[in-house]
């Protein structure tokens, strides 16, 4: 193989560095989608710097009465096993990040495939896969991910797994019905006549102009998944080794932190999972906004 | 007459009607658009030749049999003797490099994601592995030239960007990078404004004999077949009714279809007459054609026997092929 000539890579920068340019000015037009970047960056920034906010490790115990309120030392009380709660909420952003990103990485992946291959080559390749694609858009999401987590066991792995196996089907659909309208244009001929193959077809000239509406369902997919993760964590179906923000939910409601007005207990997990989720859809939105050719202005 | 560059023999595309579910059920027959039924021609080697008619007579269709975009029904295209439906892999590979095509419409025929550089540069990454970036990067540039378009300024602007016209040029552009030998046209400037079709036709003549091409050039407008053709088939519903030089059929046409197409085509002298022929009615459909000559419901001088007998097509003077009852 030939190297590839440094002039080349330097051009290439170049390009790149002004598509993103052009991107970020439309971006910044975007009130809703800076609003959502702004929070977005505060969980990320939460979740990377984690041992640096948060004043205490997750796993230490009985450092102050169990469920005691919210104090100097411990500004959003403790747990029924007297851990800090701000510090589990600091390193729960963590797993929902992880949980969130991972699996819809996954979905993506599983779903833009089979909706290139089956919009691309049509016939029975595009009926068996699309039946195959209905079977489990029927099935129900929610009974089917308890199920499988419960069968597979509480790993943080399982539940990305199994969120990203029940949400595919979607983006499949998504990416089939743009393929079919994509491969109909001149362009797709006329590459076939300069000799282009169909893996060439595929993966340069029809999956670049599928991505960016992926990438914008993509981004809504992440908030679906951490509202995912957080019920299955709160009927008890969670990791217990990373605590996440419904674990903390599913504890709380256990121990009846409601019962005796621990609001401290319940409160703080439930706006982190809503803000974080909303962020995800304001940027989403926002995406969709920008990306989507049928949405946007010119 | 030297042995044709392309030679089509026998030309026929039947596409197969969709139907309902209950429809199939109903009724075992299969109903088929005949786009092209059954056309002859040969392409003499550094000619245009067009092919002119209606929309939906099937020209396009021809067009992406040639170059085997869609595989035919019936009949064989011979490029340099060589029957073009028979090759496979490397062979084919190597006969598309020689026979590429400009599009309808230059806001369709680019990818919208790319750049142009990378749009012009494609047909040399697929077929031309040996040259290096450097290498390509001069052959675009040179094509981008010979289109008359300032490289340094477009290369990296995506086709949005750009112009109809400049479009058109990139697609041009992209068409020559492979230095084809036959480069098929199909209504090249129709999408444009009508101010700059001229520029971009001359621009084709110029490539044409730089590069001493054959163009297969599709169009529906006479003015363009008398301006850049050498020879041209009519066709009217997936047949070919008259072929010859254009000189011989725009002067003299013979075919009652043909001499209705030009006495509609505007004189731009307003003190000059012509009398209009008229034809009534619509193209019958191509699923259904009428039976004998396809044109007998319309024609003016229809007799008994264009209703029974498809017309055959024959010499008439040399070079001019007619299909009609009239002439035989």
């Amino acid at each position: 193989m030939r190297l590839v000539s440094r002039e080349k890579v330097r051009e290439r920068m170049r390009i790149y560095k002004r598509s993103i340019r052009e991107f970020a000015r439309t971006y910044k037009e975007n009130k809703m989608g800076i609003v959502g970047l702004g929070i977005l960056l505060v969980f990320v920034f939460m979740a990377v710097a984690a041992p640096l906010i948060a004043p205490h490790s997750p796993r230490e115990m009985w450092l102050a009465e169990p469920l005691s309120p919210p104090s100097k030392e411990f500004i959003l009380g403790t747990d029924e096993l007297g851990r800090d709660i701000f510090s589990l909420l600091v390193y729960g952003t963590q797993v929902s990040l992880l949980v969130g990103l991972l699996s819809t990485l996954l979905s993506v992946g599983i779903g833009g495939l089979v909706g290139l291959i089956a919009g691309y080559y049509g016939g029975v390749v595009d009926s068996v896969l699309m039946r195959i694609t209905d079977l489990f858009l029927i099935l129900p999401g929610l009974p089917l991910m308890i199920v499988l987590a419960a069968i597979l066991g509480p790993s943080i792995w399982n539940i990305i797994f199994v969120i990203g196996i029940v949400s595919w089907p979607s983006v499949a659909r998504i990416v089939r019905s743009q393929v079919l309208e994509l491969r109909e244009r001149p362009f797709i001929e006329a590459s076939k006549v300069a000799n282009a193959s169909d893996l060439r077809i595929l993966f340069y000239h029809i999956a670049p102009n599928v991505a960016p509406l992926v990438f914008a369902t993509a981004v809504l997919g992440i908030a679906g998944a951490i509202l995912s993760e957080a019920g299955l964590s709160f009927l008890g179906l969670g990791d217990p080794s990373h605590i996440s923000w419904g674990m903390m939910l599913h504890y709380a409601h256990e121990f009846g932190a409601l019962e005796i007005g621990a609001w401290w207990y319940l409160v703080p997990p439930g706006i982190c999972i809503m803000l974080l989720v909303l962020s995800f859809v304001f940027i989403g939105y926002a995406l969709d906004e920008i990306l989507n050719p049928r949405l946007r202005r010119r | 007459m030297k042995d044709p560059i392309l030679r089509v023999v026998n030309l026929k595309k039947y596409f197969p009607l969709r139907r309902g579910f209950i429809e199939t059920l109903l009724s075992r027959r299969r109903l088929y658009v005949r786009a092209v039924d059954g056309i002859s021609f040969n392409v003499g080697e550094g000619k245009v030749f067009c092919l002119a008619g209606e929309s939906g007579c099937g020209k396009t269709t021809t067009a992406r049999l040639i170059l085997r975009l869609i595989p035919p029904t019936d009949g064989k295209v011979y490029y340099k003797g060589v029957d073009i439906f028979s090759l496979k892999g490397k062979e084919l590979k190597r006969v598309r490099q020689e026979m590429q095509m400009i599009f309808q419409d230059p806001y369709q025929s680019l990818n919208p994601r790319m750049r142009i550089f990378d749009i012009v540069n494609e047909p040399l990454d697929i077929n031309r592995k040996d040259l290096s970036y450097e290498e390509k990067r001069e052959i675009v540039y040179k094509a981008l030239e010979d289109v008359r378009l300032d490289p340094e300024e477009v290369v990296d602007k995506f086709p949005h960007e750009l112009s109809g016209g400049e479009r058109q040029r990139v697609a041009i552009a992209r068409a020559l990078v492979l230095r084809p030998r036959v480069i098929v046209a199909d209504e090249p400037v129709s999408m444009l404004d009508a101010s700059i079709r001229v520029s971009i036709l001359n621009l084709l003549m110029d490539l044409k004999e730089k590069y001493n091409l054959t163009m297969i050039y599709i169009t529906h407008d006479l003015a363009q077949v008398r301006y850049l053709g050498d020879d041209m088939a009519v066709m009217y519903l997936g047949k070919i009714v008259e072929m010859g030089p254009v000189d011989e059929v725009l002067d003299r046409p013979v075919h009652p279809y043909t001499q209705a197409l030009i006495s509609n085509v505007p004189i731009p002298d307003p003190t000059l007459s012509r009398k209009k022929i008229v034809i009534r009615g619509e193209v019958p459909s191509p699923v259904n054609p009428p039976p004998g000559c396809r044109f007998h419901p319309r024609c003016p001088y229809a007799r008994e026997i264009c209703r029974r007998e498809e017309p055959k097509i024959l010499e008439i003077e040399k070079g001019h092929y007619v299909a009609c009852h009239l002439y035989e």
